[in-house]
């Protein structure tokens, strides 16, 4: 998975950011300052940046333009909310905008987009003994191919983005059936029992309690 | 209607009244007497004329064709410019040249009780101009008529052209229409310069009021030497005033406007905190480890939210709450201090001596002691084991009592020492993070220093230590 430098200079964010990466594989380093940014960014060569605006010292808006010479993607991680400091952030080069706070999902679906169109991400993925790629949106058990139904795919795809995270059952139907669905809640039982039998996932995927699914996966 | 016109049509006005009127008065006034002159003249012509005539008429008689007798003085006097003719009463007949009715009848007719008169030297005459057109001009004559002594049927008619005169009179109008439209226009043209000269700096007053007006404060209305100046000043300062006043209200209300974003930015960070850590520990797999951190930091992170909380409340009591003034004895007072802070002093091996000098302040010492607890808190963060923290009070002046609180710590780089009033600033933020400072504690200080009516400032040497100047009116 790929190389995450953390720039922030609130150390328990940091490392709510890190831990929340680190779930589904990504590997963090954390910068508190420009200085250390800069650094870390040429021995490390990280496959992406995520980047406070409100740094002491230099900000992350005068940090970008410097940083911009590495060719390594960007995401301004901010409180800062305004559509102004958003706009600034995207013309200065950014990939993305997320403002404080967010949703782990959230911040895992744009980091994988943004690492995706990057490049930096192979699509391939081995989870609880099921080969996945997610570029080819091929699955594969042992070598054998599993046919998966294009809704139960999208939901697979969800579960393994967010690994270890818990997702509700509302965040599975918008995720893998899109916004407007508005389905039962049911059907998302009936498919998520599907992909335990035909993966073999009956002890990967669990059940969290009056909230929705989990994909346990340690690799 | 503009003050100028105003100021030029009135001098104009002015000056028109008067100069017609004295010429009026004048130009009549030189013609009556003229015309007086010319009278008596033509009175005492005609009597030496008409003794001439009387001697003639007395050695010859009365011709019997008084047309005759006209002839022979008339001959002469034409020379002279003077036209003779006798006018015969009972019969209504002018001999002469002139027409009778052009002559005012009361000059040819002496009521009958005058010719007893005659006999005596006295004369009686009547003179009257008359008035001709003659081929496009007109033509003036001065007629002075009297009876013949002796013959009081005949009146001798002496007559003089005097249309010189009335000329002379017209052209003298001619003169002063000429002297008055030139004086016009230079009165006028003067005028206008001295209405607009004068005019002019409540012209510029009136554009720099309009830029004020439109938020332009800078442009200065240049100060005249007239009575405008005392106006120009005023409005000068009364402009300078006023950008002052804005540029205050700017000043505070950026002032706000960056307090209220460091706010937001000190309540989201912990915000944040929680809600990702609760976030986690609701969806994440996590292990006993990682659920027990979580927790903590949400623990730690909604103390630091508290701590928010408490400072900005003390702000704003502090800067609400009615102050109780009261004489405070600095010796306990202090000795309170140090009773108050002896725990965190003897952890931190630090000592702080105190010299009150038996003063009072007029302080509420509630607020006070947060003061200078703040202070000697600020003071222990930045010194190490073994220094000394010194409390000294002394009297300045009648009025004015000073409080210093002096470290041998750390000290303050200029940059820091500039800032570290402002709100939420921190000389350490990471530090500050785990002691739980808001970077609340020095707007507080210099809060509660301005509702005592005195002042907050702060000295520094790095690496030396800072001195804390605290000055109260006595």
């Amino acid at each position: 998975m790929a190389k995450i430098l953390i720039v922030e200079d609130e150390k328990s964010i940091a490392d709510l950011i890190e831990l929340n990466l680190s779930l589904t594989g990504h590997t963090c380093q954390w910068a508190p300052l420009a200085e250390d940014a800069l650094k870390q960014t040429e021995d490390w060569q990280p496959d992406l940046i995520l980047l406070d605006v409100m740094l002491p010292g230099r900000d992350g808006f005068e940090l970008i333009s410097e940083l911009n010479r590495f060719d390594i993607p960007v995401i301004f991680l901010t409180a800062r909310q305004s559509v102004v400091d958003k706009v600034q952030g995207l013309r200065l080069g950014a990939e993305d905008y997320i403002t404080k706070p967010f949703e782990p999902a959230e911040l895992l679906a744009r980091i994988e987009v943004v690492l995706r169109r990057a490049g930096k991400s192979s699509g391939k993925l081995q989870i609880c003994g099921v080969e996945i790629n997610l570029m080819e949106r091929s699955v594969s058990r042992r070598g054998q191919p599993v046919e998966l139904t294009a809704q139960e795919y999208n939901l697979m795809e969800a579960l393994v983005r967010n690994r270890n995270i818990a997702l509700s059952r509302e965040k599975l139907l918008e995720t893998a059936w899109g916004f407007d669905f508005a389905g039962e809640t049911r059907t998302v039982d009936i498919h998520i029992q599907r992909l335990r039998r035909k993966l073999d996932w009956e002890n990967c995927l669990k059940t969290v309690y009056k909230y929705g699914y989990r994909l346990e996966s340690d690799g | 209607m503009k003050l100028w016109h105003k100021i030029l049509l009135t001098s104009l006005l002015l000056y028109a009244l008067a100069f017609h009127a004295a010429s009026v008065y004048f130009l009549s006034t030189t013609h009556l007497a003229n015309l007086e002159q010319e009278t008596a003249r033509a009175f005492s012509d005609q009597a030496i004329i008409r003794e001439r005539v009387e001697a003639g008429v007395q050695v010859s008689g009365m011709p019997a064709d008084p047309e005759l007798l006209m002839q022979r003085y008339a001959a002469y006097y034409r020379y002279l410019n003077i036209e003779l003719d006798l006018y015969r009463i009972s019969t209504n007949t002018l001999y002469g040249q002139l027409d009778p009715a052009t002559l005012e009848p009361d000059l040819l007719t002496f009521p009958s009780s005058n010719f007893q008169d005659m006999s005596s030297d006295r004369l009686v005459q009547k003179a009257a101009v008359s008035r001709l057109e003659e081929s496009g001009q007109t033509v003036r004559r001065m007629h002075v008529s009297s009876p013949l002594r002796g013959e009081p049927d005949y009146l001798l008619l002496y007559t003089r052209d005097i249309t010189d005169l009335y000329e002379r009179r017209t052209d003298m109008i001619k003169a002063f229409i000429m002297i008055d439209l030139l004086t016009a226009i230079l009165l006028g043209f003067t005028a206008y310069f001295i209405a607009r000269r004068l005019t002019r700096p409540l012209e510029s007053l009136g554009q720099a009021a309009g830029q004020v007006a439109d938020g332009h404060y800078s442009n200065v209305v240049p100060e005249s030497k007239d009575e405008t100046a005392e106006l120009v000043k005023a409005f000068n300062r009364m402009s300078g005033a006023v950008m002052e006043r804005e540029m205050d209200l700017e000043r505070l209300a950026s002032q706000r406007q960056q307090f209220i974003d460091n706010l937001t930015h000190e309540m989201n960070t912990p915000l944040t905190s929680i809600q990702g850590y609760a976030t986690l520990l609701r969806q994440a797999r996590l292990n006993e480890t990682q659920k027990s951190d979580a927790a903590a930091v949400i623990e730690s992170e909604a103390r630091r939210l508290r701590g928010l909380y408490d400072s900005l409340m003390t702000l704003m009591l502090a800067r609400k709450a009615d102050l109780k003034l009261e004489p405070l004895p600095l010796e306990s007072f202090f000795r309170e201090i140090t009773k108050t802070m002896m725990i965190s002093l003897r952890e931190n091996g630090i000592e702080l001596k105190t010299e009150h000098h038996q003063l009072f302040v007029q302080a509420d010492k509630s607020l006070l002691m947060l003061l200078i607890t703040n202070l000697v808190r600020n003071s222990m963060t930045a010194s190490e084991t073994g220094s000394i923290i010194t409390i000294r009070a002394e009297r300045l002046s009648d009025e004015k009592t000073e409080i210093t609180i002096t470290d041998q710590g750390c000290g303050l780089t200029p940059d820091q020492l500039e800032r570290i009033f402002e709100p939420f600033y921190r000389v350490d933020r990471s530090r500050s993070r785990q002691t739980g400072g808001t970077g609340l504690g020095l707007a507080l200080c210099r809060e509660i220093a301005l509702r005592h009516g005195g002042t907050l400032t702060a000295e520094s040497t790095p690496g030396k230590g800072t001195t804390m100047r605290l000055l109260l009116p006595a």
